[in-house]
């Protein structure tokens, strides 16, 4: 080498590469195809979705969850999906039952709760027993009074399925099946389930009818006193609340999970969103429609020691709306139904 | 040969080389001092345990906390020498997440003589605009677009005894109300701090009863619930807030 300043620009660039720690790596063979990632696109003002670190999502991941959501292959008989009782035109929520009947025709003690918006969650089931939807996913299948399967069954007929193997395959690299690579397929689609596309979404306050806007007020201010439990973006706070219903059964939500007087009867806070297709409503399915659930809050609060302090007027049962402003409130909350998310052709049996 | 174009392009690598990552933080040595926050909560001289109706207020309702949660903001140190180290932006605190009560901001202050903290309760007008808040548990303290927008400053709630017989709740929710400002600016009692190169930890404490007295007796038989859109209630609150805190140490 002639030029001095060739033996400094190697130098230099070695110095930079050290000290930057970035060498570049050695070429690597031909790789196995791997999962192609899949990047979930948030909805303007939502919050960054909880995605845990050993679950990344994938093409092949969510395309194998979808699948078996709606395979009753994880039931005992072959008779069952999840999807039997999250039905999409419902918001994925059991078709107007109050309480869904599992496989042996046993009919469970709640009503089915809406999917969707779930991967901004932290705590599922109306009490909150499970931490993840990777943990939830794990249930229904071995519920007795749902799919009332065992998951050692479950994975042998998956195993032994001629379309299977080779899908778990392309989604997690294994030939393996196990449990845990299907609850974490499942979750990954029920985290593709969105709604956020509501005519309220798309118009605003400004484009709503006159009945809607009115019903707004009640919503956001203190005349109804809505929005501090189904506030913000996803419409829950997705915690739990005891909202005045009168105590019907030995349920004791929450309660039960915690184990602190303080926490008895209450509930997971459920969305509005599409709230006009996910009858019959509260967590025993005990009112049928809409205006049932506004009666409520308006004069039909049952005072007990957990009821929330954000429940208005209890002692007269409730907020005290008018036949007018009840009419406004369902009309905006109608506002809130997502027809493109009920008909939207990613989430329906593939 | 001109050797000026070869000694600017060494230089110019090593330049390059040194500055390429600059991923070595500037040690902050002895000469800067990280603060702690621990916050405690009281009413009068009792440790605040929720749920439980026996608190008293000066106005004799006798109450239960079940929720406290609020946000202190702009929190910043006063040096002697008049300079101010804003050393964070805001906390968020609920009062039943321990993981919010033990709080170092963001921001180291430099060895000196500290006359005073001073903070935000709540959140200025700037920041109180929606959006500025994306994740929750901040987002949940959502203030209504139609009441003036943002966020809450304060949700205190509970329940109290209207005159023995019945139980009743209450809703102490300070916040921007129909777009007024009413977040309050503290100056911390007792919070001068000589800053010596160890780290320190102040404690400090809210007494949930100064919310309800002093200057203004607070019945929540007048303002219970509903007091969001209440400029009478939000004010007096302000006026009654302004004591709340104290520091009990600096250690
Ligand atoms: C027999 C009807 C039935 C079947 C089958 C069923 N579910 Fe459910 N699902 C329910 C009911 C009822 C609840 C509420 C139960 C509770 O709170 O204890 C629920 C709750 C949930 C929730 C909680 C939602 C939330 O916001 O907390 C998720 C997620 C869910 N199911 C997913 C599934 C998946 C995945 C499957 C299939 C593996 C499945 N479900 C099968 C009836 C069913
Ligand atoms: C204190 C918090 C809180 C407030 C305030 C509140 N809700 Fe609810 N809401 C809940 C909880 C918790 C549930 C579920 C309760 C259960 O099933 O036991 C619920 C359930 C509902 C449901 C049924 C949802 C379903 O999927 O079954 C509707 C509809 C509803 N609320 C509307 C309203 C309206 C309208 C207002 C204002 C008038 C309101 N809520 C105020 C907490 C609240």
């Amino acid at each position: 080498m002639k030029n001095p300043l060739l033996y400094l620009l190697s130098l230099f660039t070695t110095l930079f590469l050290y000290q930057c720690n970035r060498a570049p790596e050695p070429p690597i063979p031909e790789p196995e195809p791997t999962p192609t990632p899949y990047v979930i696109e948030i909805p303007q003002g939502f919050p960054d979705m909880i995605i845990p670190d050993n679950n990344p999502m994938t093409e092949e991941g969510i395309a194998l969850g979808r699948k078996l959501f709606y395979d009753p292959i994880l039931s005992a008989d072959n008779t069952q999906s999840c999807g039997s009782c999250h039905a999409q035109e419902h918001g994925f929520t059991d078709n107007l039952k109050a309480f869904s009947v599992g496989i042996d025709g046993i009919e469970g003690t709640r009503n089915s709760m809406p999917i969707f918006n779930a991967g901004w969650s932290a705590s599922f089931f109306w009490d909150g027993r499970e931490p993840t939807l990777e943990a939830q996913a794990l249930k229904p299948v071995t519920n007795p009074i749902e799919m009332h399967n065992t998951w050692p069954a479950a994975v042998a007929s998956l195993q032994a399925h001629p379309e299977y193997p080779d899908l778990f395959k392309a989604a997690f690299e294994t030939d393996t099946i196990t449990k845990d690579l299907a609850a974490k397929a499942i979750a990954q689609f029920e985290r593709t389930i969105i709604s956020a596309n509501s005519l309220y979404d798309q118009v605003g306050l400004d484009g709503l009818s006159p009945a809607a806007k009115r019903g707004f007020d009640i919503f956001y201010t203190e005349r109804g006193d809505c929005f501090h439990c189904h506030g913000t973006k996803l419409f829950t706070d997705n915690d739990f609340h005891n909202n005045g219903l009168e105590v019907l059964s030995p349920d004791i939500g929450y309660g039960e999970i915690t184990g602190l007087d303080s926490d008895f009867f209450k509930f997971k806070t459920p969305s509005l969103r599409n709230i006009e297709f996910t009858a019959p409503y509260m967590h025993d399915g005990r009112f049928q429609t809409l205006e049932e659930v506004i009666n409520h809050y308006s004069e039909g609060l049952v005072f007990s020691q957990t009821i929330d302090p954000l429940m208005k007027n209890v002692g007269q049962g409730g907020v005290q709306l008018t036949a007018d402003e009840k009419q406004d409130l369902i009309a905006f909350l109608k506002a809130l139904s997502d027809t493109s998310f009920t008909n939207n052709p990613n989430y329906s049996q593939p | 040969m001109n050797l000026f174009p070869k000694f600017f392009i060494v230089s110019l690598l090593f330049a390059v080389a040194f500055w390429g990552c600059d991923n070595t933080p500037v040690d902050p040595g002895d000469d800067f001092v990280q603060l702690q926050f621990n916050i405690s909560h009281q009413v009068d001289d009792q440790e605040l345990v929720f749920d439980d109706i026996k608190y008293t207020n000066e106005a004799g309702n006798t109450y239960s906390v079940v929720t406290l949660k609020y946000f202190i903001s702009d929190i910043t140190l006063h040096n002697s020498d008049g300079t101010e180290y804003m050393i964070d932006d805001e906390h968020y605190v609920d009062a039943t997440d321990p993981t919010t009560l033990t709080y170092s901001p963001g921001d180291s202050i430099p060895n000196g003589d500290y006359t005073h903290v001073s903070f935000i309760f709540g959140l200025n007008a700037t920041k109180n605009v929606n959006g500025y808040f994306v994740n929750p548990p901040e987002s949940f303290m959502e203030w209504p677009p139609a009441m003036g927008q943002g966020y809450h400053y304060m949700k205190l709630e509970g329940k109290y005894d209207s005159a023995g017989v019945v139980t009743k709740n209450y809703n102490t929710h300070t916040g921007p109300s129909m777009g007024n400002q009413y977040f309050i600016e503290m100056t911390l009692p007792s919070s001068s701090i000589k800053a010596e190169g160890t780290n320190l930890t102040v404690d400090l404490m809210m007494n949930i009863n100064n919310w309800y007295s002093g200057p203004n007796s607070y019945d929540f038989n007048t303002y219970g619930q509903a007091i969001m859109g209440n400029q009478a209630a939000q004010k007096v609150l302000q006026e009654n807030g302004a004591d709340v805190f104290s520091v009990t140490e600096i250690r």
